[in-house]
């Protein structure tokens, strides 16, 4: 009881709770903002929803595998990319 | 650490260059990859893939990377700082993001165009196309590109500090208060010369 006077008791950035100091900044926030956080919260939640409705195939983990994509299958020993695709058609030996 | 008026501009327009090449670059990308998810043309699904690895490596890249490097020095070179402004740092978290989406899916284009090349038909026609990231990616920076010409008021509480700070020390100096100003160049909406 005594603390909590002392908190309340004392004005001023220093003795104001935790809480008392959050409220102050998101007071602190522009509106726009707040629009704009909510905005793109929302656009990354329908992005997830979409991802996971669609079969979840779809991530950053993608990204991390050896092969993006669900890639056809390919007779052959190289799959090279246009960049190296020179070195693939030059004669071997 | 300060630029120079002229250093500043330079900058500036190289920076401009960058983003809105790096904005058109991603619009071509999409237009390949639109060809690509709709052409029923092996054909037409191999070429779109050799033109969305290409510009991806050689254009989209390199102006992404410039882009975000000149968006670092025109921030820490000038008052607008990174860090003292909302919109900056939405900006600046903006660009990062697009940028490591950029970087970590290029391989996988890489590993599709190789495949475009090699694959049969029926499954060339199976690869489709790529279109959700250039989608995206043209979305956010054009989401950055408004905030960049706008620039929406709101100091940071690192901003604010920052401000309040220089605001004591020009008084304690016995400098005028207008000084502060340079620090928070809102009222023009302008970067300050």
């Amino acid at each position: 009881m005594n603390d909590m006077k002392q908190q309340t008791g004392e004005p001023g950035p220093p003795s104001e709770s935790r809480q008392e100091g959050r409220i102050r900044w998101i007071a602190g926030v522009p509106r726009w903002v707040k629009v704009f956080v909510i905005t793109a919260l929302g656009f990354v939640l329908l992005m997830v929803v979409a991802m996971l409705l669609s079969g979840g195939r779809h991530g950053p983990g993608r990204h991390f595998s050896s092969a993006g994509f669900e890639a056809p299958v390919v007779h052959s020993a190289r799959a090279p990319s246009f960049i190296s695709a020179g070195d693939a058609s030059a004669p071997e030996g | 650490m300060a630029l120079s008026p002229a250093l500043r501009r330079a900058m500036l327009a190289a920076h401009i260059v960058c983003s809105v090449g790096w904005l058109g670059a991603a619009a071509a990308y999409l237009a390949l990859a639109v060809a690509a998810e709709a052409s029923t043309q092996p054909q037409v699904v191999r070429a779109a893939w050799i033109g969305m690895e290409l510009s991806g490596w050689f254009v989209i890249v390199p102006l992404a990377c410039l882009a975000f490097l000149t968006a670092l020095v025109l921030s820490l070179g000038t008052p607008w700082g990174l860090f003292k402004h909302y919109w900056v740092v939405i900006a600046l978290v903006l660009t990062t993001l697009s940028l490591a989406v950029l970087l970590l899916h290029m391989p996988s284009v890489s590993t599709a165009a190789g495949l475009a090349q090699t694959a049969d038909d029926a499954a060339v026609r199976r690869l489709g196309g790529d279109v959700l990231h250039p989608a995206v990616g043209l979305l956010v920076l054009t989401v950055i590109t408004v905030l960049n010409v706008h620039k929406p008021r709101g100091l940071t509480p690192y901003g604010q500090h920052k401000q309040t700070k220089e605001a004591k020390d020009s008084t304690n100096k016995g400098a005028p208060l207008q000084l502060s100003n340079r620090v928070n160049p809102q009222p023009g909406r302008r970067a300050p010369a």
